[in-house]
């Protein structure tokens, strides 16, 4: 009783700090849904990706990745979470020297891309999830009705609830960029949540 | 004998099936050997997006009026050009441009793109400058649902020769695809448009005004002007249709025909392009008119390393789940154990033959299968220990089943949730858990009891 006290009050103390962060500092939405510069290259041959990377090096200070954006090779994409005006110019200069580009303009194109709502990830998620714990909570109240109402409700509830808001929390304290591979280890630690619920009330049962 | 063959016959099947599932059956019926299992269907997580760039359109558009200030489409060839002017007018006043409407442009382009069926989409907006980012996966129909989604939207009956606005879309109540059988029986689409209560009135107006009379001989050279009149139906700047009306209509609905569909891809093709129609009409219009500045294929971020490093991670689940299994319950460990690699065999086969797409989230979802399928192995070993007799280790399955009845049913409930959602990331895990409880009990009903059976006769043969 005593262990699962501390337990308790130790998931509390993360959650209320995961909160605390949450309303004051946000979520770290990381790269890939923060804002950040697209630098497309459209090369009219297919070229070495190591000669963008290191016109880009000479340009950029901070950190930046370098991708093909097709099969064919020959338009590239730089990533960046920074560039100034200045930088962009530099980085025209040196590709169009590089490349021999005729209309510099028109094959370097420097796009803002904004950063992404945090609702607009997870809103897909919600309406399943929420579904999917009401069923769940139903058949736990007809199934185990002799468990109590309590017992079959809210412990399952609870568990869920806090098993999530521990995860949320934990990315927040720790500023945990938000990627793509968060979301399907918060579904699976839902997924198995409610499943181990179905067997520790089968074993009260 | 005949039970160890038995037993022999099982471990050839699975690993028969273990083959074909993991590494795959090769042909060359062509120069190359290939695989002849369907491929997996990947997400666009794994494969890659379209990201398509929209900037508020700073252009300026030429407005001519002529004497009396009337604006006019073109300057007529024996006018005389003084008693015209030209302006230059930017195609969005400065006025509309604020972060408002910035913000409502996402909140159409979310709203059409998700009712457009849209399995996977982002928008992403900058209040400040307006810019806006899609992110859309990428398939056959992108082209067409990004050059839709991105249309203003803007919809009026005009007069066809003064351009008059008639009728605009604040009247529309509703736009919907509606279909109807024509006399030879071939199916025509129809976009219907009903208008709200004004809308209806007014409507009704134009068509007794517009009504085309039919043309006799008689009445060829008496017909008068109005007779002619049409009215033009414009739809994103473009017009549509031009027509008469055939007879007054008092029922507020304008039906538009899609076209008359002669074979299913031509029904598929009227129907995609009126529920468009329909998507753009249901939702407002943008405030602001907008240009794509590009729009990139972008590959997946998600290396092959990370892949091998998402399956080396359940590989090795597995192989801790396996080791355990033996170290506890020895040969019956043994022989359930490859109960675990045979169910994750069915079900990468039934995840091919089903075409079920594959997205980060199946990899959680095959996690909590082996999880699963492990729980209900201990769970049987337990029962086997406890009591070893004919009947028992006859029934053992049956019996664990209905012991984890209700860990089936919550697991089923989010299953059968998760595959009805439309969103790729949501289905594709519901039907991997569906799946895989299928081959969970395909693996335990059939192959696991069936090597225990065959081991336990083998013993007291």
């Amino acid at each position: 009783m005593k262990k699962r006290l501390i337990v308790l009050v130790i998931a509390l103390v993360i959650i209320i700090a995961g909160l605390v962060m949450i309303f004051t500092k946000g979520l770290n939405l990381g790269d890939e849904y923060g804002k950040y510069t697209m630098i497309n290259i459209y090369m009219t041959d297919p070229s070495n990706i190591e000669d963008v990377r290191q016109i880009a090096d000479e340009v950029i200070d901070g950190d930046f990745t370098v991708s093909y954006t097709d099969e064919f090779n020959d338009t590239a994409s730089i990533k960046v979470k920074s560039i100034t005006d200045e930088q962009v110019s530099s980085l025209k200069e040196k590709l169009k020297a590089k490349y021999s580009f005729e209309d510099v303009d028109n094959n370097v194109i420097a796009i803002n891309v904004p950063g992404a709502n945090l609702y607009d990830l997870v809103k897909v998620y919600i309406a399943p999830i929420v579904v999917a714990l009401a069923l769940s909570l139903i058949y736990f109240v007809i199934a185990f009705r002799k468990l109590g109402i309590v017992k079959a409700l809210f412990t399952p509830l609870i568990t869920v609830v806090g098993i999530v808001a521990l995860y949320i929390s934990i990315i927040a304290i720790f500023r945990i960029a938000i990627t793509e591979y968060l979301i399907p280890i918060g579904i699976l630690l839902f997924i198995l949540t409610l499943l181990g619920n179905a067997i520790y009330l089968r074993s009260q049962k | 004998m005949k039970n160890k063959l038995k037993l022999l016959f099982y471990i050839l099947i699975i690993v028969l099936i273990s083959i074909i599932a993991f590494v795959g059956v090769y042909t060359s019926k062509t120069q190359f050997r290939d695989n002849a299992l369907p491929k997996y269907s990947l997400s666009s997580e794994f494969t890659g997006k379209r990201i398509t760039y929209l900037q508020v359109d700073d252009s300026t558009s030429d407005v001519i009026k002529d004497k009396d200030g009337n604006v006019v489409d073109s300057i007529p060839e024996d006018a005389n050009k003084d008693d015209y002017t030209t302006e230059k007018v930017p195609v969005n006043s400065e006025e509309v441009l604020n972060s408002d409407n910035y913000r409502k442009i996402k909140e159409i382009l979310d709203n059409r793109l998700g009712q457009f069926g849209t399995e996977y989409y982002l928008v992403k907006v900058d209040d400040q400058t307006g810019d806006i980012v899609v992110e859309l996966e990428e398939n056959n129909s992108t082209d067409t649902l990004l050059q839709s989604a991105v249309q203003k939207g803007d919809f009026s009956i005009v007069d066809s020769e003064t351009k008059e606005v008639l009728l605009d879309r604040s009247h529309i109540a509703k736009a919907a695809v509606v279909y109807g059988n024509n006399e030879t029986g071939a199916v025509v689409v129809y976009l219907q448009i009903t208008f709200d209560e004004e809308g209806k009135e007014k409507f009704a107006e134009i068509t007794r005004n517009y009504v085309e009379t039919e043309e006799t001989e008689d009445s060829e050279d008496s017909e008068s002007e109005e007779d002619h009149k049409h009215v033009s139906i414009i739809f994103s700047g473009t017009t549509m249709l031009t027509t008469g009306f055939e007879s007054e209509i008092t029922n507020g609905e304008l039906t538009l025909s899609m076209g008359t569909a002669t074979s299913n891809s031509a029904l598929y093709q009227y129907i995609s392009n009126a529920s468009i129609y329909s998507v753009l009409l249901n939702n407002p219009e943008f405030p602001i008119t907008y240009k794509v500045t590009t729009s990139e294929y972008i590959n997946s971020n998600i290396n092959q390393n990370i892949i091998y490093f998402a399956i080396g991670a359940i590989a090795v689940i597995c192989a801790i789940v396996v080791i355990y299994l033996i170290a506890k319950y020895k040969t019956n460990g043994l022989i359930c154990s490859l109960g675990i690699v045979l169910e994750i065999a069915i079900l990468l086969l039934l995840i091919r033959y089903t075409s079920t797409v594959i997205s980060l989230g199946t990899l959680s979802a095959l996690l909590v299968l082996v999880l699963l399928e492990a729980y209900c192995i201990i769970k049987i070993l337990n029962k086997i220990k406890e009591n070893n007799s004919y009947e028992n280790v006859a029934n053992v399955t049956i019996k664990t089943y209905l012991d984890m009845i209700d860990l089936i049913v919550v697991f089923l409930i989010i299953a059968i949730v998760f595959t009805f959602m439309k969103e790729v990331a949501i289905y594709s895990i519901g039907m991997t858990l569906f799946y895989g409880i299928i081959s969970i009990a395909i693996t335990n009903l059939i192959f696991v009891r069936g090597m225990l059976l065959a081991k336990y006769n083998t013993k007291n043969d």
